[in-house]
C-alpha cells in the first residue's frame, strides 16, 4: 500500500521529466553558466575570473555602445510602428464595409511566417544599389537612386522598414481578433450618442485593446531586441558600425574575435534591459494584472 | 434575422470620404507587400540578363523553370532541405508528445512544487538566446563520449554538427508546456474522476480522455513549432560548420555570400525555403491565427 501510494506521488515527476530534463540541461544550467562566464575572461580555454571588468569594459567599448543604441533605435521605430499601423488597419478592416478585408489581412500576414534570412534575401534586392527594385522606380519616375544599404544615414532607416515590413502583420492579426471580442453594444450606445467613428476608436477600442497591447509590446520588443539575421545578412553592422546590435556585436566578440566571456556579459546585458522593460511593462501598463487575450 | 444582418451591412456600405481614404491606403499598403513579394517571386524565373536594371520589366519574357533545378543541381541542396524537413519534423513531433504529457501533469496532477516547477518553465521564454548559447556551445562540444570526445568531454568536436544538436534542445518546449497546459485545464474534472473510478490509471486517463481531445491545441503549436524551427538562423549557424549539416536558411545565406549575386537564382533559392512554410500556411490556416493569437514566438 505504501509503495504504492509512493508511485503514485513520483508519477507526476515521471511525466514532466523529459521536458524538464532536457530544458534543464539545455537552458537553465547554461543560463547559469552564462552568468558565471560574464564574469571571466573565458576564451576556450582558460577560465579566468575577473570580477566586473567586462562590464565595467563595456562603458568604454564604443561600438558596444553605439550597438546598443542601435538596438533602442530599432526596437523602438519598429515595436511602436507595428503597433500603431496594426492597430489601426485592424481597426478599419474591421469595420465589416471594407471590401477585400480578409485578402489583405492574409497579404500584410505573409511576411511576418517567412524566414528573417528569405525576408533579407528579397529586400537585399530591393534595396540594390545597381540592379534594386527601389532604385529603378526612382529611376523611372525621374529621380536618383540610392546606395540605400551603403549610406550610414539610410541603412538603419531601411532595416527598420524592412522589420515595419516583416511585423505589421502580426500585430494586425492579434489585434484584429481582439476586436472581434469587443462587445458590439458598446459601439452602438455611442453610435446612438451621436460619437464619430474616430471618437468611437478612442474612446472604445484603445481602451478595451489595452491588454492586447501590453501583450504586443512585450512580444515584439523581446524579438525586436534579439535582431540578428537581417543584421548579419544585409549590412553586416555597417556601414561604419551604425546599424550592428547587441546580438550582433554578441556573434562578432564571441564566435569570431573568441571572447566568449566578454560576449556573454553583452548578453546577459541585453537580458537585463529586455528584463527590465517587461516589468515595467507590468507594473505600469497592465493594470487588470494578466496579459492573457481571453 | 438574416435579413436584418444583411440590412445593416447594405447601410453600413456607405461610401464617406474618409472611409474611401482609409480604404485606399489600407489597399495600397497591401499592394506594397503584395508587390514585393510578387516582384521576388517573378525575378526567380527571368533570365540572368533581364535582372540587370537597364532591363527591368516586372514579368519574365521567358518562365525559365531551369532556375529552379540550376540551384538546386550547383550545390547540395537536397541535403539541405532533407536537413531541415528530418529537424523539423522530428522536433515537431517529439516536442508535441513530451509538451503534452508535462502540461497534462501541470494541469491536472497534485505534487509538491507544481507551481514553483511551472513558472521555472515560464521564464525560458523570456530569456534572449544569445545569453545562454556560448554555454550551449561550450556543452555540445564537451559533451562526454561523443564525436570523438572523451569521458571528459575534450579531444572531438562532440554533439557540434550532429542531429542531436539541431534537435534535442528543443525538444524542451516552454511554450508547448504552457499551451497544452491552458488547454487542458478547460477540461470538465468529473472526466478524469469518472476515468479513475472506472479503475484508470492516471496514464490511461491521458492517452484515452485527454490525447484524443488535444487536435487544436496540438495543431495551434505544431504550428508556431514549424515555423519557429525550419526559419531558424542564430542557432543552427553557431553548430553547424560542415556543410552536410547546413539548414535551409543557412544555406540560403551563405548562397547569398558565396556566389557573387545572381538576383534570379538567389530569388529562386528564397523562394523555395519559403515554400513549405507558405504549403503550411495554405492548408492550415485556422491553426496559424489561432497560434499567432494565443501566443507570440517568433
Amino acid at each position: 500500500m505504501k509503495a504504492k501510494k509512493r508511485r503514485h506521488r513520483l508519477t507526476p515527476y515521471l511525466y514532466i521529466a523529459p521536458s524538464f530534463l532536457v530544458y534543464l540541461i539545455f537552458i537553465l544550467i547554461p543560463l547559469a553558466c552564462a552568468i558565471i562566464f560574464s564574469f571571466t575572461n573565458y576564451k576556450m580555454q582558460n577560465l579566468r575570473f575577473v570580477g566586473l571588468n567586462n562590464y565595467l569594459r563595456l562603458f568604454r567599448d564604443d561600438v558596444f555602445q553605439k550597438a546598443l543604441l542601435n538596438t533602442l533605435v530599432y526596437s523602438f521605430f519598429v515595436v511602436a510602428i507595428n503597433l500603431v499601423l496594426g492597430l489601426v488597419v485592424a481597426a478599419v478592416i474591421a469595420e465589416g464595409w471594407f471590401r477585400f478585408g480578409k485578402f489583405c489581412r492574409t497579404i500584410f500576414y505573409i511576411p511576418y511566417i517567412i524566414s528573417a534570412i528569405a525576408a533579407s534575401m528579397i529586400w537585399l534586392y530591393m534595396y540594390d544599389s545597381t540592379d534594386g527594385v527601389i532604385n529603378h522606380v526612382l529611376n523611372a519616375l525621374g529621380f536618383m537612386g540610392k546606395d540605400w544599404l551603403l549610406d550610414e544615414h539610410l541603412a538603419m532607416p531601411c532595416l527598420i522598414f524592412m522589420g515595419i515590413w516583416q511585423g505589421m502583420g502580426y500585430c494586425l492579426v492579434v489585434y484584429f481578433s481582439a476586436l472581434q471580442g469587443i462587445p458590439r453594444y458598446l459601439y452602438e450606445a455611442a453610435e446612438i450618442d451621436g460619437a464619430s467613428k474616430i471618437k468611437q476608436f478612442f474612446k472604445i477600442s484603445v481602451p478595451m485593446l489595452s491588454s492586447t497591447t501590453f501583450f504586443l509590446l512585450v512580444m515584439t520588443m523581446i524579438a525586436s531586441f534579439q535582431v540578428f539575421a537581417q543584421i548579419i545578412t544585409m549590412t553586416g553592422g555597417g556601414p561604419l558600425n551604425t546599424t550592428t546590435t547587441i546580438a550582433h556585436q554578441v556573434y562578432i566578440n564571441a564566435f569570431q574575435k573568441n571572447y566568449m566571456g566578454y560576449a556573454t556579459s553583452q548578453a546577459v546585458v541585453l537580458f537585463l534591459i529586455v528584463l527590465v522593460i517587461t516589468l515595467v511593462f507590468f507594473r505600469y501598463g497592465n493594470k487588470e494584472g494578466d496579459a492573457e487575450l481571453d | 434575422m438574416r435579413s436584418l444582418i444583411k440590412n445593416r451591412k447594405r447601410k453600413k456600405l456607405h461610401i464617406t470620404p474618409s472611409r474611401a481614404a482609409a480604404w485606399f491606403l489600407v489597399m495600397l499598403g497591401a499592394c506594397l507587400v503584395l508587390g514585393t513579394l510578387l516582384i521576388a517571386l517573378f525575378t526567380a524565373f527571368k533570365e540572368p540578363k533581364e535582372t540587370i536594371s537597364a532591363n527591368f520589366s516586372i514579368l519574365p519574357e521567358n518562365w525559365l523553370w531551369s532556375n529552379f533545378t540550376d540551384v538546386l543541381t550547383s550545390d547540395i541542396w537536397g541535403r539541405y532541405f532533407f536537413n531541415s524537413l528530418f529537424i523539423t519534423i522530428t522536433v515537431v513531433v517529439l516536442s508535441i508528445l513530451l509538451s503534452s504529457l508535462a502540461g497534462y501533469a501541470f494541469a491536472r496532477l497534485e505534487f509538491r512544487g507544481r507551481h514553483g516547477l511551472f513558472l521555472l518553465f515560464l521564464c525560458g521564454m523570456m530569456v534572449p538566446s544569445q545569453v545562454y548559447i556560448i554555454p550551449q556551445y561550450m556543452l555540445l562540444k564537451g559533451f562526454p563520449l561523443a564525436g570523438g570526445n572523451n569521458l571528459l568531454g575534450q579531444g572531438g568536436m562532440g554533439l557540434l554538427n550532429t542531429y542531436w544538436a539541431l534537435i534535442i534542445p528543443f525538444l524542451a518546449a516552454p511554450l508547448g508546456v504552457f499551451l497544452i497546459k491552458q488547454f487542458y485545464m478547460g477540461f470538465p474534472k468529473a472526466l478524469d474522476e469518472a476515468a479513475i473510478l472506472d479503475g484508470c490509471t492516471t496514464f490511461q486517463v491521458y492517452t484515452k480522455i485527454y490525447l484524443p481531445l488535444s487536435k487544436p491545441v496540438f495543431g495551434t503549436f505544431a504550428i508556431l513549432k514549424f515555423t519557429g524551427t525550419w526559419n531558424d538562423y542564430f542557432y543552427p549557424l553557431i553548430m553547424t560548420n560542415s556543410k552536410e549539416m547546413y539548414t535551409v536558411q543557412i544555406a540560403l545565406q551563405k548562397y547569398h555570400g558565396e556566389y557573387g549575386i545572381q538576383w534570379n537564382y538567389l530569388m529562386a533559392a528564397t523562394a523555395m525555403t519559403i515554400l513549405p512554410i507558405l504549403l503550411l500556411f495554405i492548408f492550415c490556416q485556422k491553426y496559424f491565427t489561432a497560434g499567432i493569437v494565443t501566443s507570440g514566438l517568433k
